[in-house]
């Protein structure tokens, strides 16, 4: 359930530095002795070990500070608006500040470190004292950034992690903004003991995000559309999960489950069972043939040969596949998926969602949501029209968000200037319900196994809630 | 609502989210009780045993309802309105804002129609706890209500209270705090003492500047750091497929190509307001280090 550590930053962590200045990240690991990089700086981040996460620190030449807001030297005293000045005998012109360049590096050079420099570049600025309330301030805010960085410390969580993969290589991440993500989360339902599948074409982080909020509690079975799970960057940019909340999460290639889908659903095997399937060694000419023998036989004989065998792994391997510790890899996925009865899924791929869709719904329980986030209109389209023949998916919505950053003042309250108001995909949801077929008589209506689904293109179109 | 995990079959005191064409209603399953409309009566008996997601005919078989599992999210469409509420794509960049985990404590003021309580209530179960104030009696004992027949009365605590003028009565306690009031500003001031030592947040929701600029001096006065503002609306988007016809280029052929592609488009009307999302941080030194 907790995180990994009680809020304190210590040696070791993996940590998140955020300049507000610039509204950017950075990942770094708190180690005694050892320098970081943070953008232009190179800093030893011993100084913050031993305070909260979420503190402000001050750059100052090489160590971290902890800020204090308290301890500014330079401080504006505030002026009644009557009586505050405008720009009209400002001229733009070099020898309003007398200090150059080469002489604030030298006043840095002898040690003149923090306010004190702040007080003599200002002190050096003839024009300072006809500026507006506002833009002395503005000028302050812009030394101070300059010479005396101050950054903050975070512990990496879902809101700063998605704010920085975003900030990165938003197309990394299929734009997936802030917003988006949560919504994905809220509408699949996301919670600690949910049983969830997910398709997660966009470097983990709907993967993360999940495991974030189960908590440590649940299921999630990521289906990869890939041969195998390469190393993925903004997945383990979670760091801060423990190993309770990875043990919720197992892997199936979405390529197999079609064979899966093969094999009935009902058996189940009993622990006795289970144990000698893990034992049972079997010569690798042997499993060969018993797959073979299954591609032509029926579901019965399936079901015979299983228990014959006392071996389930061999039917749901690939036949090029030769090593057979390989199976156990997908051991607990495979069995999650055979259980089925998932209670939502959640669809982020760069692929066609349709066909993904249509092989997942077979393991999801009626009155389960259904999400598809997609960053391209035309095969969201696509999948809405999928939705709408459907007779088994109500609720049917299609969104996109749309997110504006302001810059809180008290007197100057405007947006942002730059925003990526507009860059993120589509979200298509919808509630999955029992399949029925529609006899004349309507009043008797047989509900049909959930594993056979029927497009009915002519069924009436729900509306759109 | 589903903090005791999901059910498959309906019970009796289960409630049950119907959805037909026209939208979401919500029952709890009691003997002998039913739901009443234009073309039939739904008998709450007949749903019982029933899987969620079956489809119910009415006693004439003339029309139908759809039987849902509740979530936080079809409770929010399909709840009594007490108050004005907010709606999943607000709650869910609030829940990301507040950086709410299962179990993180949290405050919330007011209780309103209970909506985001709910969606807060799901996120921090199992052993997070929700405080909720609202200083309408009446509101607090319908919400209180509802939670309980939700299953939720020991994740969330909801108390009638006048936040502005007393603070929370949780002390060094949350590391969240949601507000929805008139005048947050009034109540800014008595968060920090509420909230456990370390890292916590604090999220505002107002619909006007002006609020958000008082909350503003407020949460700088009171020591908030990394105040942030944001808008987040939700376009509602529709499939049509358009017919697109070649314009004539020449004389000679009279026969126009005609295609048709499937496009999607923002509905003509859409909310374009709901409020302003201002979040901060706090970090609480503990009484001992200072």
């Amino acid at each position: 359930m907790s995180l990994k550590n009680n809020g304190i930053i210590s040696e070791g962590d993996t940590a998140l530095a955020y300049s507000a200045d610039q509204k950017r990240y950075h990942t770094f690991q708190v180690k005694i002795c050892t320098s970081v990089r943070l953008w232009k700086h190179t800093v030893n981040t011993e100084g913050a070990i031993g305070h909260y996460y979420g503190s402000r620190f001050v750059i100052r030449g090489c160590s971290l500070e902890l800020f204090d807001p308290n301890k500014l030297e330079v401080r504006l005293e505030q002026q009644l608006p009557s009586e505050d000045n405008d720009n009209r005998n400002l001229l733009d012109v070099a020898s309003n500040q007398k200090y150059s360049t080469e002489d604030i590096q030298e006043l840095k050079e002898n040690e003149l470190a923090g306010e004190q420099l702040i007080t003599e570049i200002i002190s050096g600025s003839n024009t300072f004292n006809e500026k507006s309330q506002f833009s002395k301030q503005k000028y302050l805010t812009r030394k101070r950034a300059k010479h005396l960085p101050v950054i903050f410390i975070y512990r990496p969580s879902l809101r700063h992690l998605s704010l920085m993969h975003y900030h990165l290589r938003p197309e990394k991440i299929g734009f997936l903004r802030i917003d988006t993500l949560s919504l994905l989360l809220s509408l699949a339902n996301v919670r600690y003991g949910s049983r969830l599948l997910v398709v997660d074409n966009f470097g983990g982080l709907v993967i993360g995000a999940v495991l974030e909020r189960m908590g440590g509690g649940g299921r999630l079975v990521e289906l990869f559309t890939t041969e195998i799970i390469h190393p993925r960057p903004v997945l383990s940019s979670f760091s801060h999960l423990s190993s309770l909340h990875w043990e919720c999460l197992s892997a199936f290639p979405l390529r197999r489950l079609a064979r899966l889908r093969e094999y009935p659903q009902t058996p189940q095997l009993s622990n006795s069972e289970q144990k000698t399937n893990n034992t049972a060694q079997q010569p690798i000419s042997s499993l060969q043939q018993s797959a073979d023998s299954l591609e032509e036989s029926s579901i019965i004989e399936i079901d015979v040969n299983i228990t014959q065998n006392k071996s389930e792994t061999p039917l749901f391997e690939e036949q090029h596949d030769h090593t057979p510790p390989k199976e156990d890899r997908y051991c607990t996925a495979r069995e999650l998926l055979i259980e089925g009865e998932f209670e939502g899924i959640i669809l982020a791929s760069k692929h066609d969602p349709v066909p993904i869709l249509e092989a997942c719904l077979p393991f999801i329980s009626s009155s389960s949501p259904l999400l598809v986030y997609c960053v391209f209109p035309e095969l969201i389209s696509n999948c809405n029209e999928y939705f709408h023949s459907s007779n088994n998916i109500i609720l049917k919505n299609l969104t996109t968000s749309w997110l504006r950053a302001y810059q809180p003042a008290e007197s100057k309250l405007h947006p942002e200037m730059m925003s990526s108001s507009c860059r993120t995909g589509y979200v298509l949801s919808g509630v999955r319900v029992k399949t029925y077929t529609v006899t004349p008589t309507q009043s008797i209506v047989t509900p049909e196994a959930d594993a056979g689904e029927e497009r009915s293109p002519d069924s009436k179109r729900a509306k759109l809630l | 609502m589903n903090s005791k995990g999901y059910k498959s079959k309906i019970k009796l005191n289960d409630t049950v989210i119907l959805s037909d064409q026209d939208g979401l209603q919500s029952i709890t399953v009691q003997p002998g009780e039913s739901v009443q409309s234009r073309n039939g009566v739904f008998l709450h008996s007949d749903m019982l045993g029933k899987e969620y997601g079956s489809k119910m005919w009415s006693n004439k078989g003339k029309t139908y309802r759809w039987a849902l599992h509740p979530t936080p999210e079809l409770w929010t469409l399909s709840l009594p309105h007490r108050t004005q509420i907010l709606y999943t794509p607000n709650i869910s960049l609030i829940t990301s804002l507040l950086e709410l985990i299962p179990g993180t404590s949290v405050c919330e003021s007011g209780t309103g129609s209970g909506s985001l309580s709910h969606a807060i209530a799901r996120t921090i179960a199992p052993t997070g706890h929700l405080y909720t104030y609202d200083f309408h009696a009446e509101r607090v004992q319908q919400a209180n209500d509802e939670f309980t027949a939700h299953g939720l009365s020991e994740l969330v605590t909801c108390q009638c209270r006048d936040v502005c003028r007393e603070g929370f009565n949780v002390e060094n306690y949350v590391t969240a705090i949601f507000l929805d009031l008139p005048n947050p500003w009034e109540v800014i001031p008595h968060c920090p003492k509420s909230f456990s030592p370390g890292y916590s947040r604090i999220v505002s929701f107002s619909p006007c500047v002006e609020q958000i600029q008082k909350s503003c001096i407020a949460l700088r006065e009171s020591g908030f750091i990394d105040i942030q503002m944001h808008e987040c609306l939700s376009q509602q988007l529709q499939v049509s497929s358009c017919r697109i016809t070649e314009a004539r280029l020449d004389e000679s052929t009279d026969k126009r190509e005609e295609r048709h592609v499937l496009s999607v488009v923002p509905r003509l009307c859409m909310p374009s307001h709901t409020g302003y999302l201002l979040s901060a941080s706090y970090i609480k030194c503990n009484v001992h280090d200072l």
